[in-house]
């Protein structure tokens, strides 16, 4: 039976279409950063939360940041880059997005 | 006419001659109606403040004053001259107009890398009339141009000018004027916002021949009680948002949209906000290609509308070129065009 309640179709257009394809980007954002912070960065940035990014920001009214937040939020990625980065979703993912990925 | 000059490394107190040259400041205190302003292009000029555009000579009732890039040798040939907000403190402005009556063109310019707006359009602008031909107005910390003027005669002409890059909206207009803003072949390109938004109150602005592209936000965001505008001939392509998207309050039947491409955009192509096609004098010849909530989110007004691929010659990011390849569906297929 086909679904025809307008709101259902708005909603499907309007909101899971587009959320498909920001899905999409993240995933492919993610996975490169990923990418990137095992080759290069990773090293580089001790996972300690008594180490601090020094680049000046918090003279501007940015949240100075750790090591440890650094790790945090690589972790964080992977865990994201893992749930997207399967068959199952990226086939899900393919039914909703309508534009090919930009980046 | 008098013709003036201005090099980047003028210190002050020249006489505008080409051997004696003004700085960018004085060029724009002293070239009055009638007389041209050449910026030559000796090197890039970085101003440590905001250039102030207020003389109140740069018009009379029958002419206007001209500022335009030059050669470094002086030759007026149509060279690009830059002037770049490097040398400004946090948050200022490239230039600030800032003059009642004032009509002025400006040419071949790059304004660019300005902490704030590269160009602040004032509320004093009363009456008058900004042209900009062959201008690239790019990298601003925030809007490329900020217009708020709110007098009903202000006008805002860009020919040929391209505006990219600027971390807000390419320009925001939030005048009330019945000017409104012109673009004629435009391109207005990856800036983090809207490419521009257009919140006037009962304006009559004008996009032709302009494409809308890569922008953060919605390619052209409309708002308020628009007394009309047309949009024709112009490329809404891969905005992050809607290709054009409408105020829930813009006028019936005053808007007319036609030979347009609305392809890849991150929304509709046309986004009413719950409108009806009684809000468009014409709405028809229109191309609506894979954008991802659809051609509209009302029925699409139009019999003659094209819905397939329009094959642009080159969709690659960052080298689009949307000329149309010999078997794209969009030609002839405009009004006017055997359509």
């Amino acid at each position: 039976m086909a679904i025809t309640n307008p709101g259902a179709i708005t909603f499907c257009n309007e909101d899971m279409r587009p959320l498909a394809e920001w899905l999409r980007k993240l995933k492919a954002i993610s996975g490169a950063m990923n990418d990137e912070w095992g080759a290069v960065h990773s090293a580089n940035v001790p996972d300690s939360s008594g180490e601090y990014l020094n680049d000046g920001r918090e003279a501007e009214g940015v949240t100075q940041v750790t090591g440890e937040d650094m790790h945090d939020l690589m972790n964080l990625c992977t865990t994201i880059e893992t749930a997207l980065n399967n068959t199952t979703n990226e086939i899900l993912l393919a039914k909703f997005a309508v534009r090919p990925l930009r980046l | 006419m008098a013709t003036y000059y201005s090099k980047h490394n003028a210190s002050g107190g020249g006489v505008g001659s080409f051997a004696d040259p003004f700085n960018l400041q004085e060029l724009f205190d002293n070239v009055d109606a009638g007389d041209l302003g050449l910026v030559c292009n000796t090197g890039t000029y970085t101003p440590s403040a905001t250039i102030d555009v207020d003389n109140s000579s740069a018009c009379n009732a029958v002419n206007y004053a001209v500022i335009r890039g030059a050669n470094a040798d002086g030759s007026d040939d149509g060279t690009i001259a830059t002037i770049s907000g490097s040398g400004l403190g946090a948050g200022d402005d490239l230039f600030d107009f800032n003059v009642v009556s004032l009509t002025i063109k400006i040419e071949g310019l790059r304004i660019t890398a300005a902490t704030n707006y590269n160009i602040n359009l004032n509320t004093a602008l009363n009456i008058s009339s900004i042209v900009l031909n062959k201008c690239r107005i790019d990298s601003a910390t925030s809007h490329g141009i900020y217009n708020q003027e709110a007098d009903l005669s202000f006008c805002l002409t860009m020919i040929d000018c391209e505006i990219y890059g600027n971390g807000g909206c390419g320009i925001y207009s939030v005048g009330i004027g019945r000017g409104g803003i012109r673009a004629d072949n435009c391109n207005i390109h990856d800036n983090a916002a809207d490419g521009i938004q257009d919140t006037c109150t009962s304006n009559k602005s004008s996009y032709k021949g302009t494409i809308f592209c890569d922008n953060g936000g919605h390619g052209l965001s409309l708002s308020n009680d628009a007394l009309g505008f047309t949009i024709d001939h112009c490329v809404f392509f891969a905005n992050d948002g809607n290709g054009i998207d409408f105020g829930d309050t813009v006028n019936t039947g005053k808007l007319v949209i036609k030979n347009n491409i609305f392809r890849s955009n991150g929304g509709y192509g046309i986004d009413t906000n719950g409108g009806s096609a009684g809000q468009f004098a014409f709405c028809d010849y229109n191309c609506y290609s894979n954008n991802t909530s659809g051609a509209m989110d009302i029925s699409t007004p139009g019999n003659n509308n094209v819905t397939s691929d329009p094959k642009f010659t080159s969709e690659v990011n960052g080298s689009e070129d949307f000329t149309l390849q010999s078997d794209s569906p969009c030609k002839n297929a405009g009004f006017g065009y055997n359509g």
